[in-house]
């Protein structure tokens, strides 16, 4: 699964850990989604999708072979 | 199902770890004691001793929370649980075959004898291991990103 965290961080102007403060998170867990390497729950895929004010699949987003 | 109080596993503080590491080294001044006082000891003994006082740490050093307990931290605690316990039945596989090889084929080989200790160390060692690794592979990914 690819996501746009990075991205939408960037437009934000915010850190991970700013984001990981506001979800309630370890900075290195955004650091592991953003990375690739942790695949979110659809809970905390919400959170952050909130944060940024957009919809889930935005940022989230399967990939052709998955 | 989550919250089910039933199957919910607590975790102890973090200042937990320190006592952990007394129970590491606790052994040798626990036979150093037994000694003193002539307490006798066979081999199997002296090795149940230690594996128990190491399957303690290691089983708190498991469920000592780390600093910010989140749900990655809790899906590695989970797969280090599973990983642990499929190291555990190809450690004790091998165990049994070493001892059926050494008795029943006669050859002048023999591992540790199977007891209860014995898979108490390994199967808190094995997840404290898988555990450590998923953390320490995580926190990899994270200096290589940060540079």
């Amino acid at each position: 699964m690819k996501n746009s965290l990075k991205v939408e961080r960037a437009k934000k102007d915010m850190t991970q850990q700013d984001l990981a403060d506001q979800i309630g998170v370890s900075r290195q867990t955004i650091n592991s989604i953003e990375a690739g390497k942790y695949v979110p729950s659809t809970v905390l895929a919400l959170k952050i999708a909130r944060c940024f004010d957009v919809a889930v699949e935005r940022i989230f987003e399967l990939e052709e072979n998955e | 199902m989550e919250r089910d109080k039933l199957i919910h596993v607590p975790l102890l503080k973090k200042k937990w770890n320190i006592f952990a590491y007394i129970l590491f080294a606790l052994p040798i001044p626990v036979l150093i004691v037994l000694f003193f006082i002539d307490v006798k000891l066979s081999s199997d003994g002296v090795a149940d001793l230690v594996y128990s006082f190491w399957a303690m740490g290691a089983s708190i050093m498991i469920l000592t929370e780390e600093n910010k307990e989140d749900e990655r931290l809790k899906h590695f605690r989970l797969q280090a649980f599973q990983t642990g316990f499929y190291w555990l039945i190809w450690g004790l596989a091998v165990l049994i075959v070493v001892h059926l090889v050494g008795n029943v084929g006669g050859l002048p080989i023999s591992g540790p004898k199977i007891s209860a200790p014995l898979v108490m160390f390994l199967l808190s060692f094995y997840v404290l291991a898988a555990l450590k690794y998923q953390v320490w592979k995580s926190n990899k990914v994270d200096e290589q990103s940060s540079k």
